[in-house]
């Protein structure tokens, strides 16, 4: 879907999800381009992290399509028509797509380095001491290279986040979908997530962040996106929608939360 | 007031005084009293107590033993296999699966079990021939055997109650656990083998040994349809000798004997497999058990025989 000639790694083209008769997004057009940081704003219930998990199809859309690299998600495009994929075939699409929780979601029977490496060997099929040592310098590059061996119930919310962010980063993934990462946190652990994070956008990484931390979107990232009751109120680029919010919604939220 | 002003006042060493426990020395007088009386009731019984070691070790005995231990564990397999299959078919997306899986445990949950146990046995009544079409035929009366009938009877009955242990296991496990694997790439196949399964195991595991014990007397079952296990045995011989009460008791003690040993290897397996993981004050200096519960645990846990022995995962406990 390249035709109008952008690099779009993301592009969302009027996605509508309905859980029962609640309409969560009605009608989201987003585009991201390789190397962005695109923030998602907004009060909860907005439908930030329902679009994001339709992302990489944890969720299915009801209407409109995502392509991520050229490739629709959760679909084959065929004769015209969206076939929707079998769970193996979504599987294989998500291995290129990272995905950080608001909860971590570390596998709470295996350790750091287990965490990490169970995706290269299991989906990858990747040789064991490969694996592991491509793990470990993953841990030491979120700074945990000594808790390598600690159960996810033994490290505390901010370590525990940050070896998810390197489970994902082991799949070696093209983009990143962060999903409140830091929400769960103790006020003095956001700063360590956020710090790995920021590292990751300097690198290149091209990510989807929901958040409510207005510092990390204004510092890093390329986009602000506003969405209320399951529209994009408002985008542009953070400087500038942060201190001069056009819409009126926009403008309350933010002089809410800063 | 008098007692503050005091000399020794509130600046001296003051005695404490710890709560007299009353009641658990008049506990003990009361169970003392009753046990005496048991006692004295026991020696006057018509029993002879000497021909209880006697028959304990009667060939028919040692026969029916090793029936009971062969079908116990045998019913037990296919109970775990069949139990996890359906398991995962009730937890499946696709709603005929799910259903007939709710259907089967229904079905073999609902019948009694010794009701059961007559029906495979007398099924030859119903059906003269039993197999496959075009792959095997024999008439139902020398497949069925009491065996086999035991077997599917028991074992069948048990599928369906582990099936729900299974579900409890699977139920246990956060939705979140689930999309992690799922977000790391992994097929639905995969995630229920290296993400829920040994997860659930934990839960699994402790009803697994209460089961197991419950399968051990449930076997007991079997006599009536005239498999040879001790229960069987303990007919075989007082129907010669009419010495009732002696040979039941035999058998009794055997089965307390079974019971004893799956309540030690349930203890090492649930300290193998059990440990918390998700629980930190578990998990310091390698395994669970230790630290929650001390030394002496194992009686504290079994002390009373096994049947309805604490399971601290899950409360999918049930009685047969």
């Amino acid at each position: 879907m390249s035709s109008n000639g952008t690099t779009a790694l993301v592009r969302a083209v009027n996605v509508h999800k309905q859980f029962g008769q609640l309409e969560v997004l009605k009608g989201i057009d987003l585009e991201v381009n390789a190397g962005q940081v695109v923030c998602l704003l907004g009060p909860s219930g907005g439908g930030k992290s329902t679009f994001l998990r339709c992302l990489n199809h944890l969720e299915r859309i009801d209407r409109g399509q995502i392509w991520v690299d050229g490739t629709p998600v959760g679909y084959r495009l065929s004769n015209g028509k969206f076939y929707e994929l079998r769970e193996r075939e979504a599987a294989k699409q998500r291995t290129h797509i990272g995905m950080v929780f608001q909860r971590f979601n570390l596998f709470s029977n295996r350790t750091a380095l287990e965490n990490i490496v169970e995706g290269p060997i299991q989906v990858l099929g990747l040789p064991r001491d490969e694996a592991y040592e491509r793990a470990q310098q993953l841990l030491e590059r979120v700074g945990l290279k000594d808790w390598s061996n600690r159960y996810p119930a033994q490290l505390s919310g901010g370590q525990q986040q940050r070896v998810a962010i390197a489970r994902s980063l082991a799949m070696n993934p093209k983009l990143m979908l962060f999903d409140e990462p830091t929400s769960a946190l103790d006020p003095e652990l956001v700063g360590e997530v956020l710090g790995v994070m920021r590292d990751l956008a300097a690198e290149g990484m091209t990510m989807v962040v929901v958040t409510h931390e207005v510092g990390f979107a204004r510092e890093v990232g390329d986009k602000a996106v506003f969405m209320f009751d399951g529209v994009i109120v408002e985008q542009g680029n953070p400087a500038e929608v942060f201190t001069a919010p056009q819409h009126q919604r926009t403008q309350q939220f933010l002089s809410k939360v800063l | 007031m008098t007692e503050l002003t005091n000399s020794q006042g509130l600046s001296g060493e003051i005695a404490i005084v710890p709560l007299r426990k009353w009641g658990r020395w008049l506990s003990a007088a009361v169970i003392l009293i009753l046990f005496g009386l048991l006692i004295f009731a026991l020696s006057h019984a018509q029993i002879k107590w000497s021909d209880i070691p006697k028959f304990f070790t009667y060939d028919t005995m040692i026969k029916g033993l090793w029936g009971t231990a062969l079908l116990a564990i045998c019913c037990q397999t296919l109970g775990i296999v069949l139990g996890v299959i359906v398991a995962i078919l009730r937890a499946s997306r696709n709603p005929v699966m799910s259903w007939c899986a709710w259907l089967y445990i229904y079905i073999f949950r609902g019948i009694p079990t010794l009701l059961q146990l007559f029906i495979w046995f007398n099924l030859g009544l119903a059906f003269k021939t039993i197999g496959f079409p075009g792959i095997f035929s024999e008439p139902t009366i020398s497949f069925m055997t009491p065996f086999v009938a035991a077997l599917l009877g028991l074992g069948l009955n048990e599928s369906a109650y582990y099936a729900e242990i299974v579900r409890a296991g699977f139920n246990s496990i956060d939705h979140g656990q689930v999309e992690a694997a799922k977000s790391i790439g992994m097929t639905p196949t995969k995630t229920m083998r290296r993400v829920i399964l040994p997860q659930a195991m934990r839960v699994i595991i402790p009803p697994t040994g209460n089961d197991f014990i419950n399968m051990i007397k449930a076997t007991s079952l079997a006599s009536v349809i005239s498999y040879h296990e001790l229960l069987l045995s303990a007919g075989n011989i007082y129907a010669s000798n009419f010495e009732i009460m002696e040979a039941l008791m035999a058998a009794a003690l055997w089965y307390m004997v079974l019971v004893s040993i799956a309540s030690l290897g349930q203890y090492y397996i649930e300290k193998r497999f059990g440990s918390d993981r998700s629980n930190p004050s578990s998990m310091t200096l390698g395994g669970s058990m230790r630290s929650r519960m001390g030394p002496g645990s194992f009686f504290r846990r079994f002390g009373l025989g096994g049947g309805g022995a604490p399971t601290d995962a899950t409360g999918v406990g049930h009685v047969q």
